[in-house]
């Protein structure tokens, strides 16, 4: 029964724990710090600087220090915004680079270093040698994101035994102590750069997932960058990003904050000033987006709000009291708050390790894949192969035959994701299958598709008539047509030398085509409820549109339109109260 | 041929109690889960857990059973039962509103244009709960008859099967236009 650690290894912090006669503890470092920040700094000369140490560099020298390098693990060029200070690379379509002090790193080799640390920590805390790990991600992180993670524990030396899901993780700290009960939870995970919520049902050790849904760039940072956007001190983005932090978490206890800033211009001293209310009129759009993602959890797991015992917050910006307070408008109840944020999904990444390793009895893990897996047909349709929120680990069978006689090869894409046609979904990779030379219809291959408990695909194929089977490498390098990258190049041309005023104008435009209409329908339908200085008010300002239309002036077509909004609020509300009487 | 009533030790019956049926699962999964020690067998799981997706869902039950005691009965192409023709006009006209509805919905940005449109979302929501409420009702009658054919169950006798392939029929369809309606409201709210 040879050791296996758990690790959280996060966007913002990452923390390691094993099995202690029974109960899962987490690891401390040299200085007694169970947090590790996941950060990676990058001197002139010497070894790189990990945790807190690099952390501290961000300020300083945010060109050489890579932080939040989870949002980009597993990801290729495109699919993600480069909106952090550090330098991102590649080609697109390829796996996103970072590029630091003229060298070009995969996102696996930063994280690899977070987690050397982890493993030293660990090794110094345990007296032992540490090899086995269990390493959690987003429940919604896809194959290449998953693969990328396990990667990156393989580069640090350990032998990942698992990829867990983090709300799970997180169930499964909650769950320990109650494994005589059954239950039905919610894990709502919000974190620094990820978004998870995850529908559990827990039955006397058994924690079975119905349902999982998120989203891989939405987190604590996009209100630190909507905060930045807000400030408008004169200091350099790249320094707003850590005192915005630091405000956004004082706030959640204080009411009002005020931070003096360390880099004064000459003589003169800056302070932030942020108070709560205006903190949640920022963050609020960002809060919003995890509405959606609860409902299709919901939904998909065939329950109520009024289903479920328990909301579970998990991830540091759930302290926010905006986000709890979206938590219990949404589900009805107010969430339970007893697990530690921080470190409840570390902690259950050590129970399953204790699983795997039996140090942990009578618990068992029923998670689910989270997107839906299938393959591109003839017609350009998504074909699902395996549901979204099947049990894992699961299987499913495919039969391919030759579409013509003499047919030799057969490209399959694979893709994963939930919509109808094959390329709005995201493509995991391609393979070819081998076909004998038969008449139409005569060679046929099976192929296996399976899911694994990490969530990981695995392909094989099987000639029916020789039954010998071979593992289908799935490839996912060659992505992109020479087209689609000459597409993607055009387009970043066009915006680069568009006519700024031209824009402007086109889009006041459209505001006035949907404008105008609508307030000539809605003055047909209640004009008369309004007084004569309303409707004259409302005149003029329609009259403004129309000109600054015909003299094509952009910026006068802007301010009339929002003129124009304005002076018809007042039509808007009527409107809405008579739909709500005649709904009796 | 895979006996998925076999694999979670399920009598050969159209009827089943859901939640006997999930502990059942859980109670396979707690000992043939791979990461259990010892029980585990990842040949057993793969079973059950397959076993579980057919089982909980009555139309797919039925076709098993039906896959099972008398294939024949299965036919490729099968024609929408006359009873329900108008429930499947009605909801693919409904469907093919909502979706002009929402692509209006979505190109109206401003306030005003939005606040034009609450009354006609409002009698859309109406249009779908009703629908909902009637197919519901049909699906609920079906699962009644389903249960009476249980009570009177003997396999292989032939006014059985004809009752079993019939039903099998009605909850399949029914049970493809509760979710393509659920969908519907999904999106609507």
């Amino acid at each position: 029964m040879s050791l296996i650690v758990g690790i959280d290894l996060g966007t913002t912090n990452s923390l390691i724990g094993a099995m202690d006669a029974g109960f899962p503890v987490l690891l401390a470092d040299a200085d007694g710090e169970r947090l590790t920040p996941s950060v990676v700094h990058f001197p002139e000369s010497g070894e790189p600087l990990v945790g807190r140490p690099a952390a501290r560099m961000r300020a300083l020298d945010p060109s050489h220090t890579v932080y939040s390098v989870k949002r980009f693990i597993g990801r290729r060029v495109g699919e993600e915004a480069d909106d952090v200070a550090y330098p991102l690379t590649g080609a697109p379509g390829t796996p996103m680079r970072v590029r630091v002090r003229d060298r070009e790193y995969l996102p696996e080799q930063i994280s690899s270093i977070v987690l050397k640390k982890l493993r030293a920590d660990a090794a110094r805390a345990l007296e032992t040698e540490i090899v086995r790990a269990v390493i959690t991600v987003p429940a919604y992180f896809n194959d290449a994101q998953r693969q990328a993670t396990k990667a990156a524990g393989e580069l640090a030396g350990l032998t990942v035994e698992r990829i867990v899901n983090e709300p799970t993780a997180a169930a499964l700290a909650y769950g320990l102590d109650k494994l005589h009960d059954r239950a039905r939870i919610a894990v709502f995970d919000l974190g620094g750069g990820t978004f998870d919520i995850s529908i559990l049902e827990l039955n006397q050790g058994v924690f079975q997932v119905l349902s999982t849904n998120g989203n891989t760039r939405l987190g604590g940072d996009d209100i630190d960058a909507a905060l930045v956007a807000a400030c408008t001190l004169p200091v350099p983005d790249w320094q707003k990003r850590d005192f915005v932090a630091a405000a956004k978490h004082r706030l959640s206890t204080e009411e009002a904050v005020e931070i003096p800033l360390p880099f004064a211009t000459a003589g003169e001293s800056l302070i932030y000033r942020l108070t709560r209310a205006e903190l949640e009129t920022i963050a609020r759009p960002t809060v919003e987006r995890t509405r959606w993602h609860c409902r299709r959890a919901l939904a998909d797991a065939k329950l109520e709000p009024a289903d479920l015992d328990e909301i579970i917050l998990v991830g540091g910006q759930t302290r926010m009291p905006l986000v709890r307070s979206l938590v219990a408008e949404v589900f009805g109840r107010e969430p339970n708050t007893s697990q530690n944020p921080d470190e409840a999904v570390a902690l259950g990444a050590t129970i399953q390790a204790g699983i795997l390793s039996g140090a942990v009895q009578n618990v068992v893990l029923l998670d689910v894949t989270p997107l839906s897996l299938g393959i591109e047909t003839f017609g350009g349709l998504m074909n699902v192969i395996i549901p979204r929120n099947s049990t894992i680990p699961i299987k499913a069978g495919e039969m391919f035959t030759n579409a013509v006689s003499g047919q030799q090869a057969m490209l399959i894409k694979v893709l994963q994701g939930e919509r109808e046609i094959a390329k709005d979904n995201w493509p995991l990779g391609e393979f070819s299958l081998d076909f004998e030379r038969a008449p139409k219809g005569h060679a046929r291959v099976g192929v296996q598709f399976e899911i694994d408990a990490s969530g990981i695909l695995h392909v094989l194929a099987r000639d029916t008539k020789t039954g010998v089977e071979k593992v289908v490498q799935v490839s996912s390098a060659i992505d992109v047509s020479d087209e689609a990258v000459e597409k993607m190049l055009e387009e970043s041309l066009e915006h680069a030398f568009e006519d700024m005023s031209g824009r402007v104008f086109t889009e006041a435009k459209l505001k006035s085509d949907e404008l105008l209409p609508a307030v000539r329908s809605a003055l047909g339908r209640v004009g008369s409820r309004l007084t004569a200085e309303e409707q004259a008010q409302i005149a003029a300002a329609v009259a403004e549109v129309e000109a600054a239309l015909a003299a094509g002036e952009p910026h006068r077509l802007k301010r009339a339109n929002a003129a124009l909004d304005e002076a018809t609020q007042r039509l808007a509300t009527i409107l809405v109260e008579q739909a709500m009487r005649t709904r009796g | 041929m895979t006996d998925h009533f076999a694999a979670l030790d399920q009598p050969r019956r159209p009827w089943l109690d859901t939640e006997a049926l999930k502990e059942c699962f859980h109670r396979a999964s707690a000992t043939w889960h791979p990461d259990v020690p010892g029980s585990g067998d990842a040949a057993r799981f793969a079973g059950a857990n397959a076993a579980y997706s057919v089982l909980r869902d009555p139309a797919w039950r039925l076709r098993h059973l039906l896959e099972l005691e008398a294939p024949e009965m299965l036919s490729g192409a099968s024609e929408i039962p006359p009873e329900f023709a108008e429930l499947f006009m009605r909801l693919a006209e409904l469907r093919q509103a909502l979706n002009t509805f929402q692509k209006k919905e979505s190109a109206a940005t401003q306030g005003l244009a939005r606040a034009l449109l609450i009354e006609e979302r409002q009698s859309m929501l109406k249009r779908v709960m009703t629908l909902k409420t009637d197919l519901d009702s049909s699906y609920e009658g079906s699962l009644a008859a389903l249960q009476a054919l249980d009570a009177e169950w003997e396999p292989r006798a032939a006014a059985c099967i004809e009752r079993l392939a019939a039903l099998q029929q009605r909850l399949a369809y029914l049970s493809k236009w509760r979710v393509q309606l659920s969908e519907a409201l999904f999106k609507l709210q």
